[in-house]
């Protein structure tokens, strides 16, 4: 009789820890995969800024034509974008073309007749509205980077994480941050 | 002492640009800065309301006093996204935020609407539509010329959606009272405690909650509890055979209450939350910083 007690307690132990894997592993992935699936979402804002670039040049190149070098920058700095492959280019050329877009709106402020133009005004919202999304895209994924690296971290599921290889995520630091988004000066 | 103050500094940032809910909702037209007139906010109220009836999409107003800290778009993204305006998927809701003392406003977009209400077409409103007005302090017109600029970019058109199917049921879903099942909870657990305390194993309590934390585990996906429902059961099964015959058999049953303070981990998110009156709330749409800000 103790004998059937005993095997019953250690096939409800082992039952509890395959579940206990199971769902821990589970829902490691999937705190992975939705940070995976919001750096997706600041590329795709990336890709807006990028789209814009051939806008920005065409509206501005025609009033600000002898400044010439900051458009071949700025062209050298979206296709740095297009070839990056990692996470880490990918940020690091995104913080290219950030600096070089107002690198050129600190050069458009010596042309008023072109900040007046109804084309620029529109090509700033347009850019304004690109900068705001990037800002919000990049806080979400640091939102969803901290709950997915505490949880990596955290008696039990560490345990876990170290057996299966989820490593940490990067958030974005500060310096990049939205607070120095080229476009606010033109209000 | 210096680690003390070190430590304070470094959250501080945190505590300045926490952002601060303005509250609750109370219909589209939310003046928490008491700046528009009542009859304004009446048939601002009401004009969005029908617009929302016939077009699904859900615009709303929030006048605050300030902003603090915050700067106006993230205040704007963050309580866009704790309000949920505009339908679950569909994301087909508009803010029009104004900081009376700051001096600024800002539209923001839902992702469903972004095509209609484009950042040039937000910008245009908030930067020469809407200021003269609040330059002398016509608030009532300000907002009114906003709203009906902000409707005149989207249409009048029905966003087509699966809400009308979907929202009886995301309705029932929320208004899933505790307080319903409260007596049937308490049936349920006098009436396993009296069963375990009978039985003469130590064990049936953990396989009950073995069990249940399996049920759990595959109708939430959160496994967690298991292990929890588990170790509980055991300990219930513990209480309830050691303390049964002095509870049930000398007939104090005031002495059946303390288990009921079992209970109380339950996850208790919005079972409280009733009524809420007239408004309904929104509807769960989320936006991701699309709009344009201006000042005045």
């Amino acid at each position: 009789m103790p004998k059937i007690k005993t095997s019953w307690i250690v096939i409800g132990v082992i039952i509890i820890i395959v579940l206990w894997f199971w769902g821990g592993y589970n829902s490691l992935v999937s705190k992975d995969e939705a940070v995976v699936s919001q750096w997706a979402n600041v590329e795709t804002t990336y890709q807006r800024r990028l789209d814009l670039i051939p806008n920005i040049i065409n509206t501005v190149k025609g009033s600000a034509a002898q400044d010439e070098k900051i458009f071949t920058a700025l062209a050298e700095a979206r296709s740095n974008y297009s070839g990056a492959q990692t996470t880490n280019e990918k940020a690091l050329a995104a913080g290219e073309v950030e600096s070089t877009i107002s690198r050129l709106l600190v050069i458009v402020e010596n042309y008023p007749d072109l900040k007046s133009q109804e084309s620029f005004q529109a090509l700033i919202a347009e850019l304004e509205g690109t900068e705001n999304r990037i800002s919000v895209a990049r806080m979400r994924y640091n939102e969803v980077v901290k709950g997915y690296n505490i949880l990596i971290r955290k008696v039990p599921k560490n345990i876990l994480a170290n057996m299966f290889g989820f490593d940490r995520h990067d958030l974005f630091e500060a310096a990049e941050g939205a607070d120095e988004a080229p476009v606010v000066d033109f209000e | 002492m210096k680690k003390i103050i070190i430590l304070i500094l470094l959250l501080m940032p945190f505590v300045a640009n926490a952002y601060t809910s303005p509250g609750q909702p109370r219909g589209f037209v939310n003046d928490f800065a008491g700046v528009i007139s009542e009859q304004a906010e009446y048939e601002l109220e009401a004009f969005l309301k029908d617009y929302e009836s016939q077009t699904s999409n859900e615009i709303s107003v929030v006048i605050i006093k300030e902003l603090r800290d915050e700067t106006i778009e993230t205040y704007a993204v963050q309580l866009f996204s704790e309000w949920g305006i505009g339908k679950k998927g569909q994301d087909n809701g508009a803010l029009f935020l104004v900081a009376v003392d700051d001096n600024k406003m800002r539209i923001e977009t839902g992702y469903g609407l972004e095509g209609d209400l484009t950042d040039i077409e937000s910008k245009r409103i908030v930067s020469t539509v809407v200021p003269p007005y609040f330059r002398s302090d016509d608030w009532d017109e300000g907002v009114r010329a906003a709203v009906v600029g902000m409707i005149s970019a989207i249409g009048g058109e029905y966003t087509p959606s699966a809400n009308v199917a979907r929202d009886p049921q995301v309705r029932d879903a929320s208004n899933f009272h505790i307080g319903d099942y409260f007596w049937f909870f308490i049936f349920i657990f006098v009436w396993m405690g009296s069963v375990l305390a009978r039985s003469r194993s130590w064990w049936a309590g953990g396989v009950v909650g073995l069990v249940a934390g399996v049920v759990v585990g595959v109708a939430s996906g959160t496994w967690w509890w298991l292990p929890v429902l588990v170790v509980g059961g055991l300990i219930f099964d513990y209480l309830v055979s050691t303390k049964y015959k002095e509870t049930f058999t000398k007939g104090a049953k005031s002495g059946a209450w303390p288990w009921l303070l079992l209970m109380g981990g339950r996850p208790g998110r919005r079972w409280d939350r009733g009524g809420r009156g007239g408004f309904g709330g929104f509807g769960g749409g989320m936006s991701g910083g699309g709009g344009a800000s201006g000042s005045w």
